[in-house]
């Protein structure tokens, strides 16, 4: 089968793999329909998440058909449409009943390395680092589906796939990181970086009843769907210097209720040097330090609530600790719990409430994938996302 | 939490000492992992465990070059549904000791499983190729990853597999 392989620093290929097949009677084997291309990729695609090995399959969105299930799988047949979370969960564990899969603690093979590095596992990914198990992913014809009795959710015919395959991870850590902001209606929410998870965040806050949304990011075209989707005011952070001001300025001087990292640490390295170095150059809200979390904590609203939703895996130094006490802010964080959000998101969605699917801005053949990350990662046209179709 | 102390390819003990909370009863845990043939299914470093009579076993492995390696070892002391503590029959080209220890978890959370394994130099170069090619940097490392597959086969029945 086709599909896209991981060959090393901005070189990724389509090329002819074995087809998966079941190696647990909890599998099941899925005819992808589309998929998508998301920020981490950006990160592998960039070199800078180790763990990778050249010939590893990419992809952790995507959705399809069930082609094959192993004996246990009860709950779905060959040919049911499904779409699948990004985070691979076992269902049975502590942490997946309490509803915290994405903290699952028997889905990641490799979980000995994560426990060295984090000293703690959380689950397994599809399509990403070994240290988070190194499972195959999905931008490809076909993909094994670990303990699908409990992570495939039954989607129906007539929604489109541009709207059901946000389901897989960023709408899901959108609402998420919208629901950790505690929002309460009348609450300003600032949310910091608007790329998909951002810009869905926006519509999240609004439906949980923020008055105001202050949107920030640099890129024009992205503050512009902000304002156009969501209704947020843009803050252009091109100069970093004047943001804490500015935020005062749109909130009577009290800050944001919420502030919503959307950015996360968008490393370009991983080592503890290389962050610290690079913290000193935070140019741009999309950089490569902290710097959104500094601003965060700078500029919310005393007693206020900081939701990071963009990644962090290393070290950072400068955090503002001091001003984060000094202003009792609540700070929540962590990987999507994708399934628990799945099925409530999914009725937003039929109902119309929700619309994920403009988030999508470019379409392509699986076969033109090495285009797609090369658009995604330079923001070429105007590219937000990317869903490929095999 | 792993405590490693002694220096590595050695001239001091390798101790490793590691802790999991498995939701099954001590019982079941006990009695899994009391038929030590069960071991190597969890355990990366260990092929297969036989036993030679009531007390003594026979274990195998493969040193990375591929050359095998065996040991006999002896249940030393065992307490129904809490312990089991065994060490290598004297003379054996590794020589090793360990104990596996079995708490229930407060909160109805299972069992809070313990495990020590004890490597007593000089070992062999054989031995340290075995060893330490398969424990990598950190020895704690390979012990994690055992315990993990040992509560993964508890809680779910299977090991979790990627590819
Ligand atoms: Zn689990």
């Amino acid at each position: 089968m086709k599909a896209v392989v991981w060959h090393g620093k901005h070189d990724v290929r389509v090329e002819e793999v074995p087809e998966p097949r079941l190696l647990s009677p909890r599998d099941a084997v899925i005819r992808v329909s589309s998929t998508a291309l998301s920020g981490s990729d950006m990160h592998l695609f960039d070199g800078i998440q180790h763990g990778m090995h050249r010939g590893d399959v990419l992809g952790h969105e995507f959705m399809g058909t069930v082609e094959e299930v192993g004996d246990q799988v009860t709950n779905l047949k060959v040919g049911d449409r499904v779409v699948i979370p990004y985070l691979i969960a076992c269902g049975r564990c502590w942490f997946c009943r309490e509803g915290l899969t994405a903290l699952c603690d028997n889905s990641n093979p490799n979980g000995g390395e994560a426990e060295r590095h984090y000293g703690a596992s959380g689950a397994g990914l599809f399509g990403f680092s070994h240290i988070f198990g190194g499972f195959p992913g999905g931008q490809a014809e076909f993909v094994r589906v670990p303990f699908a009795d409990f992570g495939a959710v039954k989607v129906p015919g007539e929604i489109s796939d541009e709207k059901i395959l946000p389901l897989t991870g960023i709408l899901p850590a959108a609402w998420m990181a919208a629901e950790n902001g505690a929002i309460r209606p009348g609450d300003v929410v600032a949310v910091f970086g608007c790329g998909p998870v951002g810009l869905l965040a926006i519509q999240c806050a609004r439906l949980m009843g923020a008055e105001k949304v202050i949107a920030l990011d640099y890129v024009p075209e992205r503050l512009r769907l902000a304002a156009q989707w969501g209704r947020a005011e843009p803050v252009n952070t091109e100069d970093m210097e004047g943001i804490v001001d500015e935020l005062l300025r749109h909130t009577g001087g009290r800050g944001p209720d919420v502030c919503i990292d959307a950015v996360g640490m968008e490393a370009h390295g991983h080592t503890t040097t290389a962050l610290f170095d690079r913290a000193k150059q935070a140019l741009h809200i999309e950089g490569d330090s902290p710097a959104v979390l500094r601003l965060a904590i700078r500029s919310c609203r005393k007693g206020g609530t900081i939701s990071i939703a963009g990644t962090y895996s290393g070290l950072v130094d400068q955090i503002p600790i001091g001003a984060a006490y000094a202003k009792g802010l609540t700070l929540r964080m962590g990987q999507t719990h994708v399934h628990r959000y799945m099925r409530p998101l999914l009725e937003r969605i039929a109902e119309g409430k929700l619309d994920p699917a403009p988030i999508f801005t470019h379409r392509l053949p699986l076969s033109e994938a090495p285009q797609g990350y090369r658009m995604m990662h330079r923001k070429e046209e105007g590219c937000i996302k990317v869903l490929l179709m095999p | 939490m792993a405590i490693l102390s002694g220096k590595h390819k050695g001239t001091t003990d390798v101790r490793v000492e590691r802790d999991i909370t498995v939701e099954r009863p001590a019982e079941e845990l006990f009695a899994f992992w009391r038929k030590l043939e069960n071991l190597p299914l969890f355990m990366g470093s260990v092929d297969a465990v036989e036993w030679i009579d009531e007390t003594r076993t026979l274990w195998k492995a493969t040193t990375s070059d591929g050359k095998p390696l065996s040991w006999e070892a002896e249940i030393l002391e065992e307490k129904a549904n809490e312990s089991i503590a065994w060490t290598s029959v004297k003379g054996s080209e590794v020589e090793t000791s360990g104990s596996v220890h079995f708490t229930p978890a407060p909160g109805g959370r299972g069992t809070e499983v313990r495990l020590i394994v004890r490597f007593i130099p000089p070992p062999s170069e054989r031995v340290i190729e075995w060893f330490w090619n398969l424990f990598g940097e950190e020895p704690a490392e390979q012990m994690r990853n055992d315990l993990r597959r040992f509560k993964q086969l508890m809680e779910l029945g299977e090991i979790v597999r990627a590819r």
